[in-house]
């Protein structure tokens, strides 16, 4: 498994060179520059500006003096907000990116192991249709939708929540059901799918047939190989929940990171663009890794080769 | 957990009614006001706009101010001042009792390292030409000299500070309500770092020193900026808030759903969709008011056709401005028959862009296309975002019925959108000008030739000699003239199409009181305060 985990991070690195690399020269490509503005600055300031931070050397060399600074763990410095540097950004928005992202996947896997588990034991039932369809309807609504909905409903008209905010205890609640409920909803379909495959396998009936109950054939017998899908499908999923999600953070005024990965490349903030998409890599690439190995644990016919 | 949360956030919230951000603000004199987005620094030599501008007008405090009701000069950090009957010399007068946060008095020195520190060629500050209209600012900014005592600033002694300027510059006092104008401490800049360093972290809470009525306590990016009153202003008996928490929430939509649950205070745009909605409805929670602001569209005049001034007559007479403020707009908006706002300080333009429809089709079959026939395809630019497409829309609809032309529409994302018009890569592309400061200078400065902001590729030797002229006369009246003449070439060589004045359709709780509507949305927060709501 060692082995297994070393080589893995091993590939890791040409990926990320590749990342990096793409993503500077595509950024560079792009029409407009960090300090294009509605009113123009002159020749001068710009030229002042674009020598502080480097940009007027030649292209390759800045690409070779950025890379030698990724290597250092040095993200530079935000051009959008100057003072800033795009470690310190990162590591402030971070942390409310990873606790939305944690909430909303707690109530994803509730919500979606649950009805997913109870659909599959009660097929074609109305324990199966009715959270089938909700899930349904979780899929088919965006965030765009569920937010507002949500928040017109439980903060404009009960007023039990704040429409929007990052203060208080009760301001994590309706974002985490927002970005859960879609969540919740593909895991909903996949349990459903994996537990029914499993369920109907010869080894449960054997259980069934030596006097098991439904809790214990769920999770004794079925439960490591229902969820396998669900595995598969959360490696990626949790890099996405917990670095952010920019329609939820713009919806409800919160202080993520998710909204980084978009807005710097609006203002074409070079270093802060750069910063986010290696973040985001190296998380997608760590959780698969961590996905593979779970996976592996849950189903011994699979190895680590 | 999470669930576990609900369900006791679902308990606790049924239990009574909930009291509001807005309502606990008001019992304690707390303002809560969304300011639109999160700024990008508070240096005034390195933050530009409004956004920024609202934090430091909060935290730091120029020679003047301005009245929030009519914008009328006020002394700020000086008691008063003098002006040679030239016009070229002003003398300040500080007050004794101005103090930075830090205890320490705010002297003429400060004003005139914070001027060298705005004008120093390395400190790369986008604002410096607010300074130019002092002598040689201009050859200091641009490094053409290098010994500041010949820039025309001077501390006489501590308490007094003498501005020589290189022609008479009626408009300096209104300019100088610009953050550019503003003092900062040197002294302690210089502690974080190098003064003309645009990243020193002067500006972080605890490190921050400002002679404002307010003192900075929390900077937490996208969440808030929170500032408390200052124990060292030399007017604190005057101010009457305690706390003012600045919202950066840059989704109107969202900031509108804050402000009906009563997080804020104050909204300064409501949703376009919603203005109709608050004037009908809820008329009390809506100020509508004018902007020293103008939305146009720029013409790229050295692409045929657009190089015929008839061609550029006949597009901007057969547009129906009406239509657009009153069906796609809806906030109040005044239709643009010229570039500068009216009634800027006393100045309305006499000259009037016609809406003519048979007129256009005249000047059109001049130009050699009858009947718009032969006319080419030209393209009107915008930025991706949907009121501009809605109004390019409408005049790419006026201009085929009217004129029978065909003109497409092509959006693009902010930043190539910019350099597109700066490369004069466009036909026609919308814009948009928010003037610095209540003077018609703002706007017609723009259009003189190789100006950085023209982008039309326009240039006329007697426009530009006019507002060389106006600049240079210290006599509002000749002043005046030679921009009504200005303004009557640009409108009638058609360079630009104005549309329309823009509005600001602000949001406000009940509660708030002292604020007052101006045309530069500035705030006096000495001025405003809540009072709790009595029914």
């Amino acid at each position: 498994m060692f082995r297994f985990i070393a080589r893995r991070f091993l590939e890791t690195i040409p990926v990320l060179f590749v990342i990096a690399t793409a993503t500077f020269f595509m950024m560079r490509l792009a029409p407009g520059g960090p300090f294009d503005s509605e009113k123009q600055v002159s020749p001068e300031v710009r030229a002042r500006m674009e020598a502080h931070y480097g940009l007027d050397k030649p292209l390759f060399q800045q690409y070779l003096l950025q890379m030698n600074h990724l290597l250092h763990g040095n993200l530079g410095p935000s051009f959008k907000y100057p003072g800033r540097t795009v470690n310190e950004i990162i590591a402030d928005a971070f942390p409310v990116s990873l606790e939305l992202g944690g909430e909303a996947l707690a109530v994803a896997l509730v919500l979606g192991l649950g009805a997913g588990m109870i659909a599959s034991l009660k097929q074609n039932s109305a324990w199966d249709h009715g959270p089938m369809g909700l899930a349904m309807m979780g899929l088919c609504v965006p965030t765009f939708v569920m937010g507002p909905l949500l928040i017109s409903a439980f903060a404009l008209h009960l007023n039990w929540f704040n429409a929007a905010g990052w203060f208080f205890p009760r301001d994590r609640v309706l974002p985490a059901l927002t970005l859960g409920a879609f969540y919740a909803a593909y895991i909903a379909r996949l349990a459903r799918g994996g537990f029914l495959e499993v369920l109907n396998q010869d080894y449960i009936r054997t259980a069934r047939a030596k006097g098991a109950g439904g809790g214990r054939i769920l999770f004794k017998h079925a439960f490591r190989g229902g969820i396998l899908p669900v595995v598969s499908f959360l490696g990626p999923a949790i890099a996405g929940l917990l670095t952010g999600s920019f329609v939820v953070e713009t919806i409800f005024g919160i202080p993520g990171l998710g909204r980084y990965f978009v807005t710097a490349a609006f203002n074409r903030d070079y270093f802060m663009v750069m910063g986010s998409v290696l973040f985001y890599a190296c998380f997608v690439v760590v959780l698969n890794l961590a996905a593979d190995i779970v996976l592996v644990w849950l189903n011994p016919k699979l190895r680590f080769e | 957990m999470c669930w576990t949360l609900v369900c006791a956030t679902l308990l606790l919230g049924g239990c009574g009614k909930r009291e509001s951000l807005a309502e606990i603000g008001a019992r304690t004199q707390e303002l809560r006001l969304n300011n639109e987005s999160e700024p990008s620094s508070i240096d005034p030599a390195v933050a530009i706009g409004t956004i920024e501008h609202n934090v430091m007008l909060a935290l730091l405090e120029g020679l003047v101010t301005a009245d929030a009701q009519d914008l009328s000069i006020q002394p700020g950090a000086a008691e008063k001042w003098d002006i040679s009957p030239d016009g070229l010399i002003y003398t300040f007068h500080l007050r004794k009792n101005g103090r930075w946060s830090n205890g320490e008095p705010v002297t003429a020195r400060d004003f005139l390292e914070s001027y060298r520190r705005m004008l120093m060629p390395t400190m790369g500050s986008q604002y410096s030409y607010m300074l130019y209209p002092l002598k040689n600012a201009e050859a200091f900014n641009l490094g053409k000299i290098t010994d500041f005592d010949r820039v025309g600033v001077k501390a006489l002694d501590d308490d007094t500070l003498q501005l020589t300027l290189h022609d008479p510059t009626p408009c300096l006092l209104a300019m100088m309500i610009h953050d550019s104008w503003f003092p900062v401490p040197v002294r302690v800049i210089r502690k974080y770092g190098a003064i003309d360093d645009r990243t020193n972290p002067w500006t972080r809470p605890g490190n921050f020193v400002g002679n404002g009525p307010f003192v900075l306590k929390e900077w937490r990016m996208n969440s808030h900026i929170l500032v408390e009153k200052s124990p060292t202003y030399w007017n604190m008996k005057q101010v009457r808030l305690n706390k003012i928490y600045f919202d950066p929430t840059e989704s109107i939509d969202t900031a509108e759903r804050m402000f009906r649950s009563r997080q804020l205070h104050s909204v300064p745009s409501a949703p376009p969709s919603k203005v109709a909605f608050y004037r009908k409805y809820k008329p009390d929670l809506i100020n509508v008011y004018p902007l020293l602001a103008t939305y146009f569209y720029k013409i790229n005049v050295t692409r045929p056709p657009m190089n015929d001034k008839r061609v550029r007559q006949a597009l901007a007479m057969a547009i129906d401005r009406r239509a657009i403020t009153e069906t796609i707009m809806r906030a109040g908006e005044e239709p643009a028959f010229y570039l500068t706002p009216p009634g800027t300080a006393g100045y309305t333009c006499q000259t009037k862009v016609k809406e003519d429809i048979a007129a256009a089709r005249q000047l059109l079959a001049e130009a050699g296309y009858p009947g718009g026939k032969n006319f080419p395809t030209v393209e009107v630019l915008f930025n991706t975002l949907q009121y501009h497409k809605a109004i390019a829309e409408a005049l790419q609809e006026m201009w085929k019925k009217n004129l029978n032309i065909n003109v497409i529409l092509h959006n693009e994302e902010w930043k190539v959108y910019l350099s597109s018009m700066h490369h004069l890569d466009y036909y026609m592309g919308r814009a948009g000008w928010n003037g610095d400061y209540v003077d018609p200078s703002t706007f017609l400065d723009m259009f003189v030739t190789g100006g950085g902001n023209n982008e039309t590729g326009w240039s006329n030797a007697g426009y530009d000699r006019l507002i060389k002229e106006a600049s240079n006369t210290g006599n509002r009246a000749a002043r005046y003239a030679a921009y009504q003449k200005a303004e009557r070439i640009l409108m009638d060589e058609m360079p630009i199409i104005p549309l329309y004045f823009y509005t600001r359709p602000r949001l406000l709780q009940p509660q708030m009181r002292g604020w007052h509507p101006n045309v530069l949305d500035q705030y006096d927060f000495k001025s405003i305060y809540l009072v709790p709501e009595t029914n």
